[in-house]
């Protein structure tokens, strides 16, 4: 340690200019490599959050975003609805259950809810007939409508759709809301109009309501659901029950909603269409977009990913040849060093602690000053960025920076250190 | 003159290790310096081919084409109508739609012909999967070259389909270039006229494996004018009009293209991209700041270095009876071999880049731009390496030199 100092002391004052410029590149190379790796990520984040036009989305459930992230225009990306040819195809919610899973699984967080209705029967020609004539406003038939989120691992009913702002609205809505744990049971409970079943007798073969007192009871495909919420026509058309407890021998109705929290990127939207399409397949009446990264973008960010390597490349050699041109100027002192039984290895541990010692102070100076100076400001252009960084992330940063420097300034110490003494003295200082 | 070109050589040769690592440093800074003002230029790639069109005294107009409300000498639809009808026009860019008259077994194939203009041809490339741009290639007789965009027809390059012109002499369709899937291609914008930008003229052409909608093959105009082809502008054609033409003239020619279609001026469309170009430079802004303080720190570190090598040489030069003036001389023209080596090994990095296709997927180019901005970056390494070894040499006198670097 002590040469260690002796040699930074002798560095700083025999050598001014090097040193100087020694600190200099080393700063200039440190806020660079910070800037790249923003920049990078910032790039990355654009490709990856291009919109993607998949058919069918839905335009006017917004209901505000309360954090003020996404707009109207972006909600438009994360609220899809799908409509589905029950005219031609059938399939039951045995048939597409995986989909659920695969859904919730893959998106995780990112998903908010799926949410799906079915019939007890297959719909008919007539049925079909009766909703056109009808077109929308009236009376429709009775559809069981089940939902399925996954939040911090765990399954859910989905938090945030129509059906929660309605319960959580006390005019019309009487009871509570499904708690998790039912959902996650598979309990036998549900939400439902009970008054339009009395009034306008909807009940059917397999499903049918049951009265005890206060209490309201209805059968779906021969399972008991108690009714834990009532709304009134308008809040609640149908019944909702837990997924988990829902029925296989249910056939999917003609439309479903899948709400993500943030827009897709082209990946995930990949993901989504192919999970689709794997249990929808046929069904599906609009073509689900594959996204395709827009490759005249995409070759602007691979240029700028390129200029950051041969940045970070040269950096390393600039403070190479820096470092070098300390070493020959303390031949002399090296070959003393070495005649007085001092090995190659423990010179070159004294160098490179001298180096690194150097770089792990500059590191931590241009961190705080790239933090609480630079990314304020950067974040204007780049809006990513304040997300982007942290403490583990610098932390990464100054091991990348810390193993560069260390294979570039090692592998030039060795090389000039692996000459004898006698060489290095007729080399002069 | 020549003595100096030689000690300045010899200089380089001593010192040579070093001065390698400082080739490579140069090498660095110049492609950093190419790569740089090509993401710049970048930024203006759909700007520039359209850049003489989209001022006060041009007009973007869409032609209503094979329509029953439109009478056929009032049509708009092609570059004689639009000089005969609009004399103040001085030059015409638009897309024309055609199609080849195929013979023999090409006639299977089923493609939509489309026609650029001599601006786009030479001013715009699109990102191709395969082969050459239209500019790329020379001309033959009898042969029409053409490039196709990603298609399920099993188009590829090289390919020859056979056609006729319209007097019926046989010429070749050969396929000289593939355009990538979902790149960028000249074509009529769509959206709200009132937002166009030069950008807007570019869409992206994807082909869709499930819709497998057919390809489209681009051909320069005037080879569509070689063959005779009937053509029709679709719906997308910018006009330059003389710089003399009138205000009142200008809402005559809007008002006849309103007639036939649609129309606007097209000096809304320049200030849209001028805006949007601003935009993406205000992004790119950090980038170019950071290279610039990498170049400067650079050049100065290996000026420093350089200077500080070579003082020993200096203090004997002095003693032989050169003066600092001549030393500073010598050392400028041993950075000119040390910038000279570092280009070739540039141009040579990105020789190999290109040729092996690592470069393949960037915006990397070489033109007049980033000559200047390589050429800059050597000035600034030869500027310092002449202040260089006069601060350090500064006031130290030749003797007090020699003793410190004996």
């Amino acid at each position: 340690m002590k040469y260690v100092l002796k040699n930074l002391k002798q560095f700083a004052t025999k050598n001014k200019l090097v040193f100087t410029l020694f600190i200099v590149c080393q700063v200039a190379s440190i806020l660079i490599l910070l800037l790249s790796y923003g920049v990078y990520l910032t790039y990355k984040e654009n490709l990856d959050r291009e919109y993607i036009s998949t058919s069918g989305l839905y335009g006017d459930g917004f209901f505000g975003d309360k954090d003020e992230k996404y707009s109207k225009d972006d909600y438009r990306y994360m609220l899809y609805t799908i409509y589905l040819d029950t005219e031609n195809y059938t399939k039951t919610l045995g048939e597409v259950r995986p989909m659920f899973y695969e859904l919730t699984d893959y998106f995780d967080k990112k998903l908010d809810y799926i949410e799906m209705s079915f019939l007890t029967e297959p719909m008919t020609q007539d049925d079909i007939d009766y909703y056109n004539e009808l077109n929308g406003s009236g009376t429709f038939p009775l559809y069981i409508m089940t939902m399925l989120a996954k939040h911090d691992g765990e399954y859910t009913f989905g938090k945030t759709s129509l059906l929660t702002l309605y319960t959580q609205q006390e005019r019309g809505y009487i009871g509570r809301f499904f708690t998790d744990e039912e959902v996650q049971n598979g309990d036998a409970v549900c939400i439902a109009n009970v008054d339009r079943m009395k009034n306008q007798q909807v009940e059917t073969a397999k499903v049918s309501l049951r009265e005890d007192g206060e209490d309201a009871y209805v059968t779906i495909c021969g399972t008991e659901y108690k009714v834990i919420g009532q709304g009134t026509n308008g809040l609640i058309g149908g019944i909702y029950i837990p997924f988990e407890n829902s029925p296989d021998e249910l056939y999917v109705d003609y439309a479903m909603f899948v709400k993500f929290n943030e827009p897709l990127t082209v990946e995930e939207n990949n993901k989504y269409v192919s999970i689709m399409n794997k249990y929808l397949g046929d069904m599906l009446v609009n073509d689900l977009d594959v996204a395709v990264v827009n490759v005249d973008k995409q070759t602007f960010y691979n240029t700028n990913i390129w200029l950051s390597v041969i940045i970070a490349f040269a950096a390393a050699i600039n403070l190479a040849v820096l470092y070098r041109y300390v070493l020959t100027t303390r031949r002399k002192t090296l070959a003393i060093f070495r005649l007085t039984g001092a090995t190659k290895n423990k010179i070159r541990r004294i160098y490179i602690t001298e180096t690194l010692g150097i770089s792990v102070v500059i590191f931590a100076i241009c961190t705080v000053i790239f933090n609480f100076a630079v990314l304020p400001w950067l974040t204007k252009y780049y809006p990513y960025c304040a997300e982007v960084y942290n403490l583990k992330i610098y932390g990464i940063m100054f091991l990348i920076y810390a193993a560069i420097s260390y294979i570039v300034l090692n592998a030039m110490i060795i090389a000039q250190i692996s000459r004898s003494p006698v060489e290095l003295l007729r080399e002069g200082t | 003159m020549f003595t100096y070109i030689k000690l300045g050589y010899l200089e380089f040769v001593r010192n040579l290790k070093i001065n390698l690592l400082i080739v490579i440093e140069i090498a660095a800074v110049l492609i950093t310096a190419i790569f740089t003002v090509s993401s710049v230029r970048s930024q203006l790639r759909f700007y520039e081919p359209l850049s003489n069109y989209l001022n006060s005294n041009s007009l973007y107009i869409i032609p209503e084409t094979l329509s029953n409300r439109v009478s056929y000498d009032k049509q708009l639809t092609s570059y004689e109508a639009i000089f005969e009808k609009i004399p103040e026009a001085e030059s015409v860019c638009a897309q024309t739609s055609f199609s080849f008259n195929f013979t023999g077994d090409s006639m299977n194939v089923s493609i939509r012909g489309m026609g650029y203009p001599e601006e786009i041809v030479e001013g715009f490339k699109p990102l191709l999967e395969d082969g050459k741009w239209l500019s790329e290639v020379s001309q033959e007789d009898g042969v029409v070259n053409a490039v196709v965009t990603e298609n399920y027809s099993n188009l590829e390059v090289g390919n020859e389909l056979t056609a006729e012109t319209e007097s019926g002499e046989p010429i070749i369709v050969r396929i000289v270039g593939k355009i990538k899937n979902s790149a960028a291609i000249f074509k009529k914008p769509s959206g709200d006229m009132s937002s166009y930008k030069a950008d807007d003229f570019f869409p992206n052409y994807l082909i869709n494996s499930d819709t497998q909608n057919e390809p489209y093959i681009i051909v320069a105009q005037e080879d569509i004018d070689r063959c005779g082809y009937y053509y029709y502008i679709d719906k997308c054609a910018l006009i330059k009009l003389d710089d003399s033409t009138s205000d009142e003239r200008v809402e005559e020619i809007l008002s006849l293209a309103m007639s036939v279609g649609s129309g606007m001026n097209a000096e809304s469309i320049g200030e849209n991209t001028m805006d949007e170009v601003k935009t993406n430079l205000i992004f790119l802004l950090p980038i170019v700041v950071g290279v610039l303080l990498f170049t400067i720190v650079t050049t100065i570190c290996m000026s420093a270095i350089n200077a500080k090598k070579q003082l020993r040489s200096y203090g004997v030069y002095y003693i032989c009876g050169s003066r600092w003036k001549q030393c500073v001389f010598i050392s400028v023209f041993s950075s000119i071999v040390t910038a000279a080596i570092a280009a070739v090994l540039a141009a040579l990095a990105l020789f190999i880049g290109d040729k092996s296709g690592l470069l393949k997927n960037t915006v990397i180019e070489f033109g007049s731009w980033q000559l200047l901005a390589c050429l800059a970056v050597v000035v600034l390494y030869l500027i310092t390496a002449i202040i260089m070894p006069l601060a350090i040499i500064g006031r130290t006198n030749p003797r007090e030199i020699l003793k410190n670097n004996e």
